[in-house]
Parts: C-alpha cells; structure tokens; sequence
C-alpha cells in the first residue's frame, strides 16, 4: 500500500507504520510540516506538565490498585472494554460537534489534498500551544535577561542580534499570521522561528552556567 | 502546589494529540486556477513579485511564458471561499519587461476581529530560457530549474531552490535555506537564518550568511564566504577560498587555490589545499594537513597541528600545544604556554615561556628560546653542521647529533651538569657548569644557555 499523507495521524497512532511514515517524511515536504506541527504541540505539551508536589500519591495509588487487584482481581478486558468504550463517547461528541457545511461542501470547493491550511481545531491547537510557547520562551527570557546585560563579550554580543532578529521576523510573521490564521506555512514559519529563539535563549543560559 | 490550569491544558493538549488531528469544525475550501500565455521578446525580463506561496519556474527554448497559478482558499463556509478565491487577482503586466504580481483582496473580520479567512497562491511558470529573471516572495518557496540568462531572486520565509542555470545570478532569502546546483556563471547568496548548499559552480560563488550551516563543494573560481554562527564546510573547489566566520567550525578539503580562513571560536580543519594557506582564529583548535605551499596559522588559544607542508610554517598561538610534521621549509613558532612539538623540518625557530620543546629530524638552523620548559632537539644533518641556539632557564636541554658534527660549542647552565658524548675540545678554564669548545672542525655556532637544568648532547 502506498503510504499518503491521510495515514499520517494513523501511522502516528500505530508504532507498526512508524517505519513507512519515517520513510515516507523524507520525501514529503507537505507531511513533514504536519508532521513538525504535530511533533510541536507534544512538546509543548510535554513543557507544560508538571509533577504533583505530592510524590508519594501515584505510588499509594498504584498500592493500592495492587492490594485491591489481589481482593479482586478484575480480567484485564473489562479496563480496556471501558476505554474502548470511552473512545466510543469521544468519537461520538467529535462527530456531533462537526459543522455541516463540511457535510454539505459543494464539488468545487474541494477538501484540499495538499494541506496549505489547517483545521478549525488544528488551529486552536496550535493557537493554544504557540501562547503557551510564548509564555515560557517570556520566562527563559526573562531569565537570561540580565547576563545578556551584564555581559559584553562577543558571544554575548551575538546572541543579542540572533535574538534581535529573531524578535523582528516573529514580529512580522505574525503580523501576516493575523490575517491569514490558517495558512499551514505561516504557522509553521512562526512556531520554527519560536522554537530558533528558544534554542538560542537555552544555548546563552547552558553556556553561562558551564562558564 | 499545582497549576490546575497547566494541568487541564496539559491534558486537552495531549488529548487532542492522541485521538489524531482531525477537525471537529471542519473548513471549506476552493480553488480556482490561473492560466495565461504571453510571448516576450528574446532577453526580455521576466519578473515575480508574489507573497503567500511556492514559485516554481522552469524554462523552455520558446519565447512564451506560460503562467499557472493556483488559487487555494480556505473560508467557515464555501460561498465565503469561492467568493474571496474570485477576487484575488493575478496582474500580468507588459511592458518593458513582463511583471506577474499577486493581488490579495482585504480579508474581513469576525465577530470576534479575527480574520476568518485564509489564502495562499501556489505558481508554476515557464520562462524563455533566454530571459533574465526577477523574483520577489516572501512567506512561500522559490524553485528556479534552467535559468539560462541570470537572476534576481529574493525570498524569506521559505526555501529557495536553483539549479542548472547559466549566467549570474543573485540569491537572497531568509529564514530558511538556499540550495544551488549546477550552475555556469558566478554566483552570489545572501541569507541570515539559513542554511546555504552550493555545488557545481563554474565560477566563483560569494556568499554572505549569518547564522546558517554554509556548505560547498565544486566551485571552480574564487570562494568567498563570510558568515557568523554556522559552521563552513568546503571540498572540491578550483580558486582561491576566503572564509570568514566567528563562532563555526570550518572544514575545507581539497582546494586547488590558496586558502584564507579568519574564524573566531572555531575549529579549523584544513586538508589538500593547493596554494598557501593563511588561518587565524582565537579560541579554537587547527588541524592542518597536505599543503601544497607555504602555512601562516595565527590562533591564541587553541591546539594546531601541522601535517605536511610543501614551503615554510609559521605558528602562532599563545595557549595551546603545537604539533607540527613533514614541513618542507622553515618552521618558525611562537607559543607562550604550550608545548611544541615537531618533526621533519628544514629549520626551527621556536620560542615559548612554559611549554616543553620536543623537534625531532630538524635538517636546518636550530633556534630555541624558552623560560621554564625542557628542550630536546635532534638533527639530520650528517658529515656537517647547522646553527643552534637554545636558551632555556628552568628544564633540561638535550641535543642528538648525527656523526661527524662539527661545531663550535658554547655551554652555560648555572645549577646543572653540562655532558657530551662527542669529544669536546675545551678552550680556556675547565669548569663544571660552563663549556667553550669544539666538536670535529667546528664550522658551526652551537649556544646552549641554561640556569636551572642539565645539558646535554648526545649521539643519535
């Protein structure tokens, strides 16, 4: 079977098509965007986790689970049955909630096969992240604020017109992001240029802590 | 405590990551082509101006130039899209050269003042192969296959593509990468944030990055590169190189040219180059292999090693050690806290204040200036004699001597022992820690200066 950018989100839920979908990324400039963007929103999301400041409660919990296992156990198929079932819910909602103007799209105006825009959901996804994104890049910022002051030396010199022209390219593509929010290229411009800018804040704040 | 709010984003942000990327709310779309035909007069211009969207151009050996654009729309609703698609506009305008502009209308606002709709314009267009060409975009890729008559391309925001032209051409984007192949003609690529690729130029290629990744390989006349942060990797060119960077490593190999490389905190790796080679740098190690001619290495910091040179080596640095081997002329080093170590030279003149000097296969002059280092040198030099001058005042001085050495040999050390294994003629009062004599026929000076160590010379 031909592996086709549609299997993507499919390849992404099933580690058996990782190796086709890896393959196929190499050649595949629109895919590997999607891709980019998919593999951004789980890393913010994985930034934006935190622990419990209660360690000790997971590990009551999971005792727990186990001494009740051992009163009762209960066959495995019954949890998955209810997962399956709660999939089955959210299917359920995800179609209730689909607009029908998408079921009643005329011929002309065509589903696109070649993905330059995003969903309405992929879209508040990624609006999601990309303030969650600037909320932590503000942070590092922050952070590192007062070595670039405090410090003259080139490197230091440097990072301040990476950042510098960093700061302006984000400027004006969000600026053209404003008036056209779906355009996939722009979004993935802006979430490059933040995750350049990232890097170059951890690169000064890594470097200065080794000096 | 924990953020319940991180949390809940946390958890719908993961959700909606596992249960794929479709849409709940789903958008229209439209799309409506764009196709047009002019003929232009042979050599006339052809020029792009575009925003929002991929320009792919290719040539053909007819005057026409055929336009494809593909309008692509995305609206809440069809009607939305179809309408917005219709009245974006693609100017073709002729006159003294043809001009294809992109035309977006003003996208309306929400009931919550966000624009709803969205837009991009996709181009193929087929150019005289004989007409320069002009191109302006932004946000979007230019792809240019058989330019035959020079180009003016500038980008941002998306890759920029060139390949077998002819003519020179004028690359320029930022914020992502340029890649040119193949190309009869010089060739200059300005970027700031992006990675430049430049293969198979016969001619000489200018480029000017400032944070990107900077490769070349196959340029038949003069190089020039001058970026800031990327590292600069060139192989396989014809002309002279100049390479100019701050914080990147530069390796380059096999240059028929001389080579010039001004870097600031990065490693240098020299190998095969076909002229001279002049390296300065500040904080980084240099690895110098196969010169054909005459090496100039400035560092202040950093390690340099020297592998075969057809001319003379010069050596700066200031910190670290030298290694230096197969010099076909004269080596001249000036350290001040590393070692130095050498072999197979014509001469040596080494000066360092606390690193050891170890020169071994020396076929020339000897002179060795150090503070609080050992020195042990050896000659070639059979059956005759060449100058030495060492100085030291803190660690042993030790040189080997080929049979038959002839020299006129002047030992002082003021708390070690002075040995010979030649037999020493000595001139004036014996004394235990100051020589003035001769071996065989003493045709050649030999000072040896020491306070605080040994000397000694020995057979091979």
């Amino acid at each position: 079977m031909k592996f086709e950018c549609g299997d993507l989100d499919r390849a992404l839920a099933n580690p058996g098509l990782l190796p086709e979908a890896r393959e196929h990324l190499k050649t595949c400039a629109r895919c590997r965007k999607e891709y980019q963007l998919w593999a951004d929103i789980s890393a913010t999301a994985q930034e934006l986790h935190q622990e419990w400041q209660t360690p000790d409660l997971w590990p009551r919990i999971s005792q727990q689970l186990r001494s009740e296992a051992r009163r009762k156990p209960i066959p495995t198929n019954y949890w998955r049955m209810g997962i399956a079932a709660a999939a089955l819910v959210f299917a359920a909602l995800w179609l209730h909630h689909r607009t029908p103007n998408s079921v009643n799209t005329p011929p002309t105006a065509v589903s696109s096969p070649d993905q330059d825009f995003l969903t309405e959901q992929a879209l508040r996804e990624v609006e999601t992240s990309e303030a969650a994104y600037r909320k932590s890049i503000d942070q590092l910022a922050r952070l590192a604020e007062p070595k670039l002051k405090n410090s003259s030396s080139a490197a230091s010199v440097n990072t301040q017109e990476k950042l510098l022209m960093l700061d302006a390219a984000i400027a004006d593509t969000r600026n053209s992001v404003a008036s056209n929010r779906f355009n996939l290229h722009l979004q993935t411009t802006l979430a490059d240029l933040y995750r350049a800018k990232q890097q170059t804040l951890k690169e000064l704040l890594t470097i200065d802590q080794t000096n | 405590m924990t953020k319940p709010i991180n949390i809940i984003l946390w958890i719908a942000v993961t959700s909606t990551a596992a249960f794929g990327r479709s849409s709940i709310f789903d958008r229209a779309e439209y799309r409506r082509p764009f196709d047009k035909t002019v003929t232009v007069q042979a050599g006339e211009r052809v020029s792009i101006e575009h925003r929002f969207g991929d320009i792919v151009i290719r040539t053909h050996p007819t005057q026409d130039v055929i336009i494809h654009a593909d309008i692509h729309v995305s609206a809440s609703d069809s009607n939305e899209a179809t309408d917005y698609a219709g009245r974006v506009e693609i100017l073709v305008e002729h006159s003294s050269e043809l001009l294809i502009r992109t035309r977006y209308p003003e996208t309306p606002r929400s009931i919550f003042g966000t624009h709803n709709i969205s837009f991009s314009v996709h181009y193929e267009v087929t150019i005289p192969e004989s007409s320069p060409l002009h191109v302006r975009n932004a946000f979007g890729a230019v792809i240019a296959d058989g330019v035959k008559a020079g180009s003016d391309i500038l980008t941002s925001h998306g890759e920029l593509q060139f390949h077998n032209g002819r003519g020179t051409q004028h690359l320029e984007d930022s914020f992502a990468r340029v890649e040119v192949g193949h190309n009869a003609g010089d060739v200059t690529i300005h970027t700031t944030n992006g990675e430049v690729t430049a293969n198979d130029i016969s001619g000489s290629l200018d480029i000017q990055d400032r944070f990107g990744k900077v490769t070349v390989a196959k340029v038949s006349n003069r190089l020039k590169i001058a970026t800031g942060n990327g590292a600069v990797e060139a192989n396989d060119c014809g002309g002279d190189t100049e390479i100019k960077t701050s914080f990147g490593s530069v390796t380059v190999s096999n240059l028929r040219g001389a080579l010039v490389v001004n870097d600031n905190n990065g490693k240098i790796e020299a190998t095969g180059i076909g002229g001279s080679l002049w390296l300065v740098t500040s904080f980084g190690p240099v690895e110098v292999r196969d010169v054909q001619r005459d090496v100039h290495i400035d560092d202040h910091n950093g390690e340099v090693s020297v592998e075969k040179a057809g001319g003379p080596a010069e050596v700066k640095t200031s910190f670290g050690a030298v290694h230096v081997n197969n010099i076909a002329g004269l080596l001249t080093v000036t350290n001040a806290n590393g070692a130095v170590k050498a072999s197979n030279v014509k001469g040596a003149q080494v000066t360092t204040s606390f690193g050891a000097v170890m020169l071994d296969g020396v076929a020339g002059p000897i002179q060795v200036q150090d503070q609080n280092g050992s020195v042990e040198v050896s000659t070639t030099v059979r059956d005759t004699c060449v100058p030495v001058n060492i100085r030291t005042s803190f660690g042993p001085i030790k040189i080997r001597l080929e049979p038959n050495p002839s020299y006129k040999v002047a030992a002082k050390t003021s708390f070690g022992k002075i040995r010979s294994d030649f037999p020493l003629s000595i001139q004036g009062a014996l004394s235990g820690d100051e020589i003035n004599g001769s071996i065989g026929a003493a045709r050649c000076e030999m000072n040896l200066t020491n306070q605080n160590g040994s000397i000694e010379i020995v057979r091979q």
